[in-house]
C-alpha cells in the first residue's frame, strides 16, 4: 500500500516534469513577433549601399527564390538594379518548417549569385561571402552588403 | 608640151574621183557596222525586259514586289558585308584591343563598324547568315506573311504571354517593372554560352533556357543580349549565335513575334573609361542589330531615345553604376515597350 502511494506520487512528479519540459521547449522555439517591413527598412536605411535598392513584391520574390513549395505569409525584399549583389530579404513564413525551406532557398540564392557575379563583377563576391543569413522561428532574414556587422546587429536587436 | 600637161591633169582628176568613191564606200561600211551594233544592243535590251516581264507575270508579282525584293537583297547585302568585314579580335583577354573604323556602307543605312580583322571563318559564318536570310525570305513569300507591321500602343496584359531573354539589365526590368511576363535572364548572361548557362529557376535547381522552354508557350519573345558579348569573338560570330537563338526559338514558338532589343547606352563617364563598351561601339552594334532584325523579319526596338541625352549617353541620374537603369526608371522602359508593340 505504501509502495503504491509512492508510485502514484512519482507518476505525478514525472507528469509535471514532462509538462514543464514541453512548456520550456515550446517557449524556446517560439521567437518574438516582429514587423518585417520595419526590419527591412532599418536594414535599408542604416547601411550604405553602392546601388539603389528597390522593393519587389511576393510574386517576383517567389520567382527569384523559387518558393513554390513554401508557405510564405509576407515578405519585405529590396533588390539591386543588377549592378551589384546587394540585397535585403525578410521572410515571414506560416510555420517554422516553412522557414527552414526559406532558409535553404536563401542559401541557394547566395550560391547562384556567386556563380553569376564570379565572371561579371568579381568584387561582389566579398559581399556574397559575408552575407548574413539568420533564421529565427518563422522568420528568415538575408542581408548582402559591404557592412555585415551592422546588418547582424540590426537583426539581433529586432529580436531582442 | 601643152598636151602632155593636159593629159596629166586628166589623170589626176580620175585619181581624185577614185579616192572620193573609196572614201564614200568606207563611210557607208562604218555606218552599217554602227547600225548593226546598235540593233544588236537594242535586241538584247528588249529581250532582257521581256524576260523580266514574263517572269513577273508567271509569278504573279508586280513591279512594286520586284522593287521591294531588290531593296531587301540590297539591305541583306549591306548586313552581310558588315558582318563579313567586321569583328573583334577573338582573344580579347590577351589584351588585344578592338579597332573600329567608321565608314558609310553602300546601302546608305548608316555608319557601320568595319574592323580590320577578317578571316575565312567570318566569311563562312556570313555565308550561313545570307543563306538563312534567303531561305527565310522564300518561305515567308510562300506563307504571305506581311512584314514589317506598324508598332502599336498596347495594354500591360500584352506581356502576359511574353518571354524576355537577356542579361542583368533585362533582369532589372523583370524585378522592378511589375510586368507579368516570363523572364529568362541572368547576371553575366552571354549568348555563346546559352546552351550551358543556367538561367531558369526550377524545382531541380537552375537550368539552361532550352532545357525548360516549352513549345508554343509564348507569342512574343524579347531578346536583349550583346553588351556582355562585346569583346567576345567577332561581330559575325555574335550574329551567327544570335541567328541560331532565333532559329531555335522559332522552332519551339513558331507563332511568336521576335523583338531584337537594342543595347542601352552607358553614361558618358563610363563610355570614356571603357573603350570596348563605349557608346560609339554600342551604336555600331545597334546598327548591326537593326539590320540583322530586318533580315530575320524580327522587330528592332531601342529605348535609347528615352534614356539617352543629346550626346547619345545614358542620363547619369538614371543609373548607379553607369550601366544599369535604376528601379524607378523601369516604368519608363515598360511604357516604351507598350508603345512599341506588334499586334497580329
Amino acid at each position: 500500500m505504501l509502495k503504491g502511494k509512492n508510485s502514484f506520487k512519482k507518476k505525478i512528479f514525472l507528469g509535471l516534469l514532462s509538462a514543464m519540459a514541453v512548456f520550456v521547449i515550446g517557449c524556446a522555439g517560439k521567437s518574438k513577433e516582429i514587423t518585417i517591413t520595419e526590419l527591412g527598412e532599418s536594414l535599408l536605411s542604416n547601411i550604405t549601399y553602392e546601388d539603389e535598392l528597390a522593393a519587389i513584391d511576393l510574386d517576383t520574390a517567389e520567382m527569384i527564390y523559387y518558393l513554390d513549395n513554401t508557405e510564405i505569409t509576407n515578405v519585405c525584399i529590396y533588390e539591386s538594379s543588377g549592378a551589384t549583389a546587394e540585397e535585403i530579404a525578410v521572410f515571414e513564413c506560416a510555420a517554422s518548417a516553412d522557414a527552414n525551406e526559406a532558409e535553404t532557398a536563401v542559401r541557394t540564392r547566395i550560391e547562384e549569385q556567386k556563380e553569376s557575379f564570379e565572371n561579371y563583377v568579381p568584387e561582389e563576391l566579398v559581399k556574397l561571402n559575408n552575407a548574413v543569413v539568420i533564421k529565427s522561428g518563422k522568420y528568415v532574414i538575408l542581408s548582402v552588403s559591404s557592412d555585415p556587422d551592422t546588418a547582424r546587429k540590426i537583426i539581433e536587436e529586432a529580436f531582442q | 608640151m601643152e598636151e602632155n600637161y593636159d593629159s596629166r591633169q586628166d589623170e589626176k582628176k580620175v585619181h581624185e574621183i577614185d579616192f572620193d568613191k573609196e572614201r564614200e564606200i568606207r563611210k557607208h561600211k562604218q555606218v552599217r557596222m554602227i547600225m548593226i551594233i546598235l540593233t544588236f544592243f537594242c535586241t538584247v535590251l528588249i529581250a532582257a525586259f521581256a524576260g523580266v516581264f514574263l517572269a513577273l507575270l508567271e509569278k504573279g508579282k508586280s513591279i512594286k514586289d520586284l522593287a521591294e525584293s531588290l531593296e531587301s537583297m540590297y539591305q541583306t547585302d549591306a548586313v552581310i558585308q558588315d558582318a563579313g568585314e567586321s569583328g573583334f579580335p577573338t582573344e580579347p583577354e590577351q589584351g588585344v584591343q578592338q579597332e573600329n573604323v567608321i565608314s558609310e556602307n553602300k546601302a546608305d543605312v548608316s555608319n557601320n563598324n568595319v574592323v580590320t580583322v577578317s578571316d575565312n571563318v567570318d566569311k563562312e559564318i556570313s555565308d550561313n547568315i545570307a543563306e538563312n536570310g534567303e531561305a527565310e525570305s522564300v518561305s515567308d513569300n510562300s506563307e504571305e506573311v506581311s512584314y514589317p507591321k506598324e508598332f502599336q500602343l498596347v495594354e500591360e496584359s500584352y506581356f502576359d504571354d511574353a518571354l524576355f531573354i537577356g542579361d542583368s539589365r533585362l533582369e532589372g526590368l523583370g524585378l522592378h517593372s511589375g510586368l507579368n511576363a516570363t523572364f529568362y535572364t541572368a547576371t553575366g548572361f552571354q549568348l555563346h554560352a546559352i546552351d550551358t548557362y543556367k538561367v531558369v529557376k526550377t524545382e531541380d535547381g537552375k537550368k539552361p533556357i532550352f532545357d525548360v522552354l516549352e513549345p508554343e508557350a509564348f507569342t512574343k519573345v524579347y531578346i536583349k543580349v550583346g553588351l556582355n558579348e562585346m569583346g567576345w569573338g567577332t561581330d559575325a560570330m555574335f550574329l551567327q549565335k544570335y541567328m541560331e537563338l532565333i532559329t531555335k526559338i522559332r522552332a519551339l514558338e513558331p507563332n511568336a513575334i521576335i523583338y531584337v532589343h537594342g543595347l542601352i547606352h552607358v553614361t558618358a563617364e563610363k563610355s570614356e573609361e571603357d573603350t570596348i563598351h563605349s557608346n560609339e561601339a554600342i551604336d555600331d552594334r545597334n546598327e548591326m542589330l537593326k539590320n540583322f532584325a530586318e533580315v530575320e523579319q524580327a522587330y528592332y526596338i531601342d529605348i535609347n531615345e528615352v534614356v539617352s541625352d543629346e550626346n547619345g549617353a545614358l542620363y547619369s541620374e538614371m543609373t548607379a553604376d553607369g550601366i544599369h537603369l535604376k528601379a524607378q526608371y523601369m516604368e519608363l522602359w515598360k511604357n516604351y515597350l507598350m508603345a512599341h508593340a506588334i499586334v497580329e
